[in-house]
């Protein structure tokens, strides 16, 4: 017998009681300006918040001319305007990237979070490859917490091959709890928000 | 005495040798405990989204078996291979087949307790597989040859100065002083080891039934670049890991990292559907004594369990002996029921390593009844036949039965004779009072030893009861002599 056949026979055998599963709605909490309780937990998860005005059309050329842009000189790459992987190189030639710019499908309020998946990075190693990373997302795409999230990603989550709930740079405090900001991956994120809010 | 396996005890004292590093460990420990807190009292629905985690994983846990087959179906569609192993030798086994069936020689692994339980690093090195952990913390323990001492902060027993010398010792590093540098020397190395990974080794968080994915959670991305560079991904996880619904990630991840370490979430979430275009992915579902929990309707709530570590965080006697004095894969208050149960006969002492104060239990975002349970095996331990294969007498800090026994018919003999009772407690009194140190040295021989050697004796009263009573007897007579008689008012 195979090893799942014993497992899951052991696993038949045990007579559980059955428990209900249950429902996902909730009173979850709501925020009266979402977009400052965004910044607040974004700059807590070390990232950066940039607001542009709502009538900035042209997000690309809005976006190379932050700062965070223009101080970064070496390779940069942008794919705010949808990339796909057909003709890409290997990811690890990615290695030596100072910059990318990216969009992100939705935001959360509640803790900072933006959610990309592959058909916004079509490499995905870019995402932590890159020194430096700034994120695009729509005034409109920002939720105010996960159940919000989950519930507009709906069947996306299974559909994409990889997508990621981004919360600042890449960090760690493992060291004597000190918090050190650039791990193995980005040492900066910012997230420009632009577009006109939700209705 | 005889010789006896080390247990916690011996263990947790080894680690307060060092009274300032002790200090250290309870003070960060608490400090995480505190952010937790605020995090949670920051969301008014804390309560009610620890009550729904609870109900969640219950359901999964009862319905196993339906969502295991549902995940790999699922899975399987994406075009990932999932594997099963009934314990950690076969899963060892499984691991070491997908890699040396492609020449693979260089593996990076984030962290996985799972890996850890099953001993998958000394198996692949002694298959001639090299094995970076890319966590941080794991990769300083790593360096030391040592186990992590906490299953979110593998380092949390180490100094900056340890780590400074781990460094420059194994990896020729030069003086760093401050924890930037030292992560900022150990990012270099590793993106090196990450760039040149045959394979990819990752812990799973949450395995999605419906979806067939897997997320994995880091605060460093150091499992993303392990799985986005090289062209297998080997995921390992234990079957409890279930959840039914993508959606049930909601719940979920908005308890994991405010629990950990006072996070609202960790950097990144990963969700994996699959392998990336022209690559591998391989899902391993470990059983390893898990199926056996199951089967405990009084500790099945102990696979509730997602990992956040917020028990080891609170508890007492884990802040103040350390992860290593449990010698467990997972310590602390959780690892204190899992181990037991999954390993009988083995880690007999941990349960003992409990204050019974409750706090684990309170704070569990999962809801599991973990200081009850802990109640639980103690009573087991007590009963069961004393097979302890490790040598650790599951009563290595309570009273053998032959003790038990011997002692209550000594202090039956000389309850029956209250003249030599007397006399006794007198000498004990004079013995207190002239010679403390000799006292105290008489309460930490024979069977009592293990649980006075901490502990002050009790402190005697000037006068005994019995003496006391006499005294008062002797004084109401004399009073009650000087006092008119009743009724002549």
């Amino acid at each position: 017998m195979s090893a799942r056949d014993v497992i899951l026979g052991v696993l038949r055998a045990q007579r559980l009681p059955a428990v209900e599963l249950p429902s996902l709605a909730g009173d979850w909490i709501r925020y009266a300006d979402r977009v400052a309780q965004f910044r607040s937990a974004l700059v807590l998860a070390a990232g950066s918040l940039v607001e542009l005005d709502a009538a900035v059309v042209d997000v690309e050329a809005a976006v190379a001319a932050l700062p965070e842009h223009e101080l970064r000189t070496g390779r940069r790459l942008s794919w705010l305007g949808g990339g796909s992987g057909d003709g890409l190189p290997e990811p690890h030639a990615f290695d030596t990237l100072e910059l990318l710019i990216t969009a992100a499908r939705l935001g959360v309020a509640e803790n900072g979070a933006v959610w990309i998946d592959e058909a916004l990075v079509p490499i995905r190693a870019a995402l932590f490859l890159a020194q430096h990373v700034i994120v695009a997302l729509p005034r409109a795409a920002l939720l105010d917490n996960m159940h919000d999230a989950y519930e507009h990603l709906g069947a996306r989550v299974g559909h994409t091959g990889y997508g990621c709930f981004v919360s600042g740079p890449s960090k760690t405090a493992d060291i004597e709890q000190a918090l050190v900001v650039g791990a193995h991956g980005p040492r900066s994120l910012t997230v420009v928000l632009h577009g006109p809010p939700a209705p | 005495m005889t010789a006896r396996a080390v247990g916690h005890p011996e263990r947790a004292r080894e680690f307060l040798a060092d009274p300032e590093r002790a200090r250290f460990h309870d003070g960060t420990l608490w400090q995480i405990r505190s952010r937790r807190d605020q995090r949670a009292r920051g969301l008014p629905e804390w309560e009610a989204l620890r009550e729904r985690a609870g109900q969640i994983k219950d359901h999964t846990l009862a319905e196993l078996p339906r969502y295991l087959e549902q995940f790999e179906a699922q899975a399987r569609r994406h075009g990932a291979e999932v594997h099963y192993a009934r314990d950690a030798a076969e899963h060892n086994r499984v691991v070491l087949d997908l890699l040396t069936a492609r020449g693979i020689e260089r593996v990076v692994k984030s962290k996985s307790m799972l890996t850890e339980e099953c001993g998958l690093n000394p198996w692949l090195e002694r298959h001639g597989i090299e094995v970076t952990d890319t966590d941080l913390g794991e990769l300083i323990v790593q360096l030391r040859n040592e186990p992590p001492s906490h299953i979110v902060l593998p380092a949390i027993h180490l100094r900056k100065e340890d780590v400074a010398q781990t460094f420059s010792a194994r990896l020729g590093a030069p003086a760093l002083g401050d924890a930037q540098q030292l992560t900022e020397f150990a990012r270099g190395h590793l993106r090196a080891k990450f760039l040149a990974a045959g394979a990819g080794i990752t812990g799973v968080n949450f395995a999605i039934a419906e979806t067939g994915g897997v997320v994995v959670c880091t605060n460093e991305g150091n499992a993303d670049l392990g799985t986005a560079l090289p062209a297998l991904h080997i995921a390992c996880m234990g079957l409890e890991k279930l959840i039914p619904r993508a959606a049930d990630l909601g719940v979920f991840l908005r308890l994991l990292a405010r629990s950990a370490t006072g996070q609202a979430i960790t950097a990144y979430t990963s969700h994996y559907h699959g392998p990336r275009p022209g690559a591998e992915l391989h899902i391993v579902i470990v059983d390893n004594g898990r199926s056996r929990v199951r089967a405990e309707a009084a500790h099945r709530r102990a696979l509730r369990c997602i990992r956040c570590g917020a028990c080891m965080n609170t508890c007492p006697v884990f802040r103040r002996s350390g992860g290593h004095s449990y010698e467990t894969h997972v310590p602390g208050p959780i690892g204190s029921i899992l181990a037991p149960l999954e390993e009988p006969g083995k880690h007999t002492t941990l349960p003992h390593a409990c204050t019974l104060c409750g706090s684990c239990t309170a704070i569990c975002p999962v809801g599991i009844d973990l200081h009850e349970q802990l109640l639980l095996l103690r009573r087991r331990d007590w009963s069961a036949p004393d097979t302890a294969e490790d040598g650790a007498s599951p009563r290595a800090t309570a009273l053998q039965p032959g003790w038990r026994i011997g002692l209550l018919r000594a202090g039956a003999w000389l309850l029956a004779r209250p003249a030599r009772m007397a006399r006794l407690l007198a000498f004990a009194r004079v013995l207190e009072r002239r010679w403390p140190w000799l006292w105290r040295q008489l309460w930490r021989l024979g069977p009592l030893g293990e649980w006075a050697r901490d502990r002050e004796p009790p402190r005697l009263p000037p006068r005994s009861f019995h003496e006391q009573y006499q005294r008062s007897r002797r004084l109401g007579n004399a009073r009650a002599a000087a006092l008119p008689p009743e009724g002549e008012t």
